[in-house]
């Protein structure tokens, strides 16, 4: 590629310069009308100086706007020559930082709560946030995370400047239970039985049965002849329809503080405790009042001007939308039957239904009332049982 | 010693020569599409602006219109003007071709 200057000359016979040009025998590789005293010129270095020449003989303005080829590059390169050295250092800085483990993320997977000591562990086997990232043992990392406690499976996996450790918490246990020792099914909570299977014992209610909590549904007693009975574990499931509810209530209007406009500015003069008053403004019944201190003396007289500013206020009372009140209420109704479902840990729940019951009542409230009907298993050992209830009172 | 140097231009300064020019080379015009036409035998530009072009040439004057129009490889005997060119008007004896 040949070299290449861009320049401008500035004139009003812009054609008669170029005809002069032409005379002279320079050749233009491009010409352009910028404006109508600008042309713009492309030309060789060689016509690109005559060209110069010539402008300067007819006092002509002319700039050069710039060059390309090989010697712009050869001098744009001498300028910038340090940007090999530059882009070496951050080469090697980019690597230094990327061969060094930067993040550890630490990720759970499953129900199962995380095992304590996680952190630890991997920085018993050399993951920690600054260790030499190809010397990293993933698998010595993964030996020392399953050897804690609660730990079912764990994976680490270096990424880059990032590290990610998978850890399985080791799942509850099934509930265990003597095959010989005698048990009933009680029911969970009150509703009304949808169906029963019974796998052993003899089954005590029937599909469309209403049962309270504690009420035995399956007996652990099996018929072993017309005047012998024994002992067994009862076994099955009973799935019942059951119902959460929720009552709540809100106000239709709300107060609301508005400002009246008025405001008043009280000055008084305070020296080491002792205050004089210097201007007096209104006192308001209802104001939010906010104080400034002005330095008066400086750093040697402790002289202030306290300046108590008072904006007065009054409240309102404002009709609150009463569409959105409801339809608030109801979700805030209907997400308490949630967490309370939840919160229950009942097997295969599942809602059915769900609706919200509003009534207007005296003092500008409205009451409403959320009923999640849900379909769940209700049969549970007696132990457990006791237990639920044991949290609800804690809780 | 002073290098003398041939230069093309100077040829137009000989009146046989100027003659002979006249009648052998007549303007010519090479159009490729609507973007570039290719100017032989032309004398003088006379006007140039992105709009409109006129040279001089010895059988009268051509004139291209367009817009955005600019000059490409000025030289003495031919020039290219690259743009868009919507018309081209040459003088009696002058040939278009494309």
């Amino acid at each position: 590629m040949a070299d290449r200057v861009r320049m401008r000359i500035y004139g009003l016979m812009g054609e008669r310069f170029l005809n002069r040009a032409l005379q002279e025998c320079v050749f233009m590789a491009r010409v352009r009308r910028i404006n109508r005293r600008c042309l713009e010129i492309d030309a060789s270095m060689r016509n690109a100086k005559r060209l110069t020449a010539l402008a300067e003989k007819y006092r002509l303005k002319w700039e050069i706007c710039g060059r390309r080829g090989p010697a712009a590059l050869a001098n744009w390169a001498k300028r910038r020559c340090t940007l090999p050295a530059a882009f070496l250092t951050a080469a090697v800085l980019s690597a230094l930082f990327l061969s060094r483990v930067w993040k550890i993320d630490v990720r759970t997977v499953g129900n199962a709560p995380l095992p304590a000591g996680v952190q630890e562990a991997l920085a018993e086997a050399g993951v920690f946030v600054g260790a030499y990232g190809p010397g990293i043992d993933t698998s010595l990392a993964e030996y020392q995370l399953c050897a804690l406690p609660g730990c079912a499976y764990a994976s680490v996996v270096r990424k880059g400047a990032w590290v990610v450790a998978e850890v399985a918490g080791e799942s509850a246990p099934p509930q265990l239970y003597a095959l010989d020792a005698p048990r009933d099914l009680v029911a969970a909570r009150d509703g009304v039985v949808l169906s029963v299977n019974v796998k052993s014992g003899t089954a005590l209610v029937k599909p469309g049965d209403t049962v309270r909590r504690g009420q035995v549904l399956i007996s652990g007693s099996e018929r072993v002849s017309k005047e012998e009975t024994r002992g067994v574990a009862a076994l099955g499931s009973v799935t019942a329809r059951i119902w959460f509810t929720a009552q709540g209530e809100a106000p239709l209007c709300r107060r609301e503080m508005r400002y009246t406009g008025r405001e008043s500015t009280s000055t008084c003069l305070k020296l080491m405790g002792l205050e004089a008053p210097l201007t007096q403004g209104e006192d308001f019944p209802l104001s939010i009042q906010s104080q400034e201190e002005l330095d008066v003396g400086g750093l040697f007289l402790p002289l202030h001007i306290l300046r108590t500013h008072q904006k007065e206020y009054r409240w309102e009372t404002v009709a609150e939308d009463p569409q959105a009140l409801r339809a608030s209420l109801a979700d805030a109704l209907l997400a308490q039957c949630q967490g309370e479902m939840e919160s229950a840990a009942l097997e295969n729940a599942e809602i059915i239904d769900k609706w919200t019951d509003f009534s207007m009542i005296i003092e500008e409230s409205i009451r409403a009332r959320a009923v999640l009907e849900v379909s769940a298993e209700i049969a549970v050992s007696r132990g457990n049982l006791e237990e639920q209830s044991f949290w609800k009172e804690i809780r | 010693m002073k290098k003398r140097r041939f230069r093309a231009g100077r040829l137009r300064d000989i009146p046989a020569l100027t003659w002979l020019e006249e009648v052998s080379c007549p303007p010519r015009a090479t159009l490729e599409g609507h973007c570039r036409a290719l100017i032989e035998n032309y004398r003088d530009i006379v006007e140039f602006s992105p709009e409109k072009i006129r040279l001089s040439s010895h059988q009268g004057e051509i004139v291209l219109d367009g817009s955005e129009m600019c000059l490409a490889q000025v030289r003495p005997e031919c020039l290219m003007v690259v743009g868009r060119i919507d018309s081209v008007s040459m003088p009696e004896g002058g040939a278009v071709h494309g």
